[in-house]
């Protein structure tokens, strides 16, 4: 599912005298089956825009194109929009509400109304996509680990099927190994499903070593957006906006700086590892 | 000298209870912790989610107490109620979400909600509130509303307002996991000059690698128990094990144990990129 972004504007506060503008002019394309990374510090605008890519706010001006199709003229169907743009919100196990697990990630697929097999079969699927195992499914989301509550609330944004599948800081507050578990499950997805996937995340690393591209956001507007080895080259611009380049690309950095003669612009550790390690033998 | 806190054969059980509120078994999160804190020292807790490094947090300030073994804060017994209001004074807490912790609509007036609670007289109050913020770097937005601040200024001015309560410890329970990466430096950098500059007591409790380098000593936390204890350099020269209790080391010490299982001679603890840069330069030198 393609996207497209068109001098999208967007004011909180309209007609209250304490306007804030959260996005301005936003221009973006993003193709289908893509895996993108946006960055950028509290405030700087991406949680307004993840929003607005799902339907749940409606930008002051501007236009969003999904697969061509403009989702603010009359005629669009926004339900059909929320179903094939799936939103992870920060800390979504805060969202479970249902006595057992499977009844919570049904939830989702029962009010798109399709039959109660097509519900079934989509929810035992989106449950093992995640890592959840079978006997789990009839315990109480409660009762589980953080990281099993965090799969179990996007095993139920999964199992709506979304082409888009949109996500606010999966990984704010897991452990190291909780962090690799939902970002291999994004891979995945990713990769055998070619689901379109976008990634909120203060992570650095994270966002350097899964994401194809990165698009950078300061004071409501795109300031940089490349592959992640580009847009990692801009280490001091990136600081100024409350950012930071990963270790692996600081250690390049800094000995490129130094003179080393390094070749290519590696940003996560075994690219980094590689380089230097062909740097030190002088290949 | 006298340890300023210590655990010794600490447990917690938690019991687990249906709707009647009969108990339906025992959950054992923290299992025979010995730990012993020098006062003035920066101390970090490492541990996966769920190892029981939230629920030692929260004994330190006496909000849960042993269910065997004993914990003194300060020489005080944390299971004696008498003790409990005398031990929140001298071992603050800071939680993981700021947006909890703060609950007046002018910054001051936050920070000096503990004092205030301590019956502290108002012209100390006052002065206790400047000098905190100055000390977390938040004291020109004073008159602020908190709603207008960022994370990490929030989660400063919910230090701030620890520290007018004078306290001799400040306990962090996963102060940065909802930061952005400046918000994270800033709050762990007023972490560690509270510690310097006013010789506070610093429990740092995180899943942040990177975070913990600048620790005194580190304790890691798995099922309960204490599985790890040893100065930063230590602890993440150990990364396999530190892998198997759910956790990980830092990127740059990925990257020279990496270069070092590659055959090249090079330190396997090395913690800041500085140092590794240093190290990496006069070996490709030597080599010339």
């Amino acid at each position: 599912m393609s996207i497209k972004l068109q001098n999208v504007n967007y004011i909180y506060g309209m007609g209250t005298g304490k306007e804030k503008q959260a996005l301005s002019d936003i221009n973006i394309e993003i193709n289908n089956g893509e895996f993108i990374g946006i960055a950028g510090h509290t405030g700087s605008g991406k949680s307004t825009l993840v929003q607005l890519l799902n339907g749940l706010e409606r930008a002051t001006s501007g236009d969003i194109f999904y697969n061509g199709q403009n989702i603010y003229s009359k005629s669009y169907n926004m339900r059909n929009l929320r179903s094939k743009a799936g939103l992870v919100f920060q800390y979504p196990e805060y969202q479970l509400f249902e006595t057992t697990v499977i009844n919570d990630v049904q939830f989702g697929p029962k009010n798109l109304g399709l039959p109660q097999l097509e519900v079934e079969l989509r929810s035992f699927n989106a449950l093992k996509m995640c890592g959840i195992d079978d006997s789990l499914l009839d315990v109480s989301p409660f009762a589980l680990s953080g990281g099993q509550k965090r799969r179990v609330a996007i095993a139920g944004v999964l199992a709506m099927q979304p082409e888009v599948l949109i996500l606010d800081e999966p990984a704010a507050g897991l452990d190291p190994a909780g962090r690799d578990e939902i970002l291999g499950l994004l891979k995945k997805l990713h990769n055998e499903n070619n689901t379109t996937i976008i990634l909120v995340s203060h992570s650095m690393e994270d966002i350097a070593a899964y994401v194809d591209r990165m698009v950078v956001m300061n004071k409501g507007k795109i300031v940089l957006d490349g592959k992640p080895e580009k847009v990692f080259q801009f280490e001091k611009e990136l600081e100024q906006i409350g950012l930071g380049v990963p270790q692996a690309a600081r250690i390049i950095h800094q000995l490129k700086d130094a003179g080393a003669d390094i070749k290519g612009e590696p940003v996560t550790t075994d690219e980094s590892i590689e380089a230097i390690y062909k740097w030190l033998k002088g290949f | 000298m006298k340890p300023f806190i210590n655990a010794s054969g600490l447990v917690h059980e938690y019991s687990r209870r249906d709707e009647e509120g009969n108990v339906t078994g025992i959950n054992r999160a923290l299992d025979g912790v010995d730990i012993e804190v020098i006062a003035g020292s920066f101390i970090a807790v490492l541990g996966a989610n769920g190892s029981g490094k939230s629920t030692f947090a929260k004994h330190l300030n006496a909000l849960l107490v042993p269910t065997e073994g004993t914990l003194y804060v300060d020489g005080m017994d944390t299971s004696e109620p008498d003790n409990s209001l005398l031990i929140r004074r001298t071992a603050g807490m800071v939680f993981q979400n700021p947006d909890n912790q703060i609950i007046s609509n002018v910054v001051e007036e936050d920070v000096g909600f503990g004092p205030e609670n301590l019956g502290v007289p108002p012209e100390e109050i006052w002065q206790r509130v400047e000098e905190s913020l100055k000390n977390v770097g938040m004291y020109e937005y004073r008159k602020d509303s908190p709603n207008h601040l960022s994370g990490g200024q929030k989660q400063r001015v919910a230090i701030a307002g620890i520290m007018a309560m004078k306290p001799k410890c400040i306990i962090l329970d996963e102060p940065t996991a909802m930061l952005d990466p400046a918000g994270r430096k800033a709050v762990i950098k007023t972490a560690r000059d509270l510690n310097k500059k006013e010789n506070i007591t610093i429990i740092l409790i995180t899943h942040y690698m990177e975070e913990v380098t600048g620790a005194d000593y580190v304790y890691v936390m798995s099922e309960g128990k204490v599985k790890m204890q040893g100065t930063p350099r230590q602890v993440f020269a150990r990364s396999e094990e530190l892998v198997k209790y759910r956790l990980s080391i830092p990127e740059v010490t990925k990257i020279a144990l990496g270069l070092s299982k590659k055959g090249i001679n090079i330190p396997k603890d090395i913690l800041y990129v500085e140092e590794l840069a240093d190290i990496l330069l006069k070996l490709k030198a030597k080599s010339f």
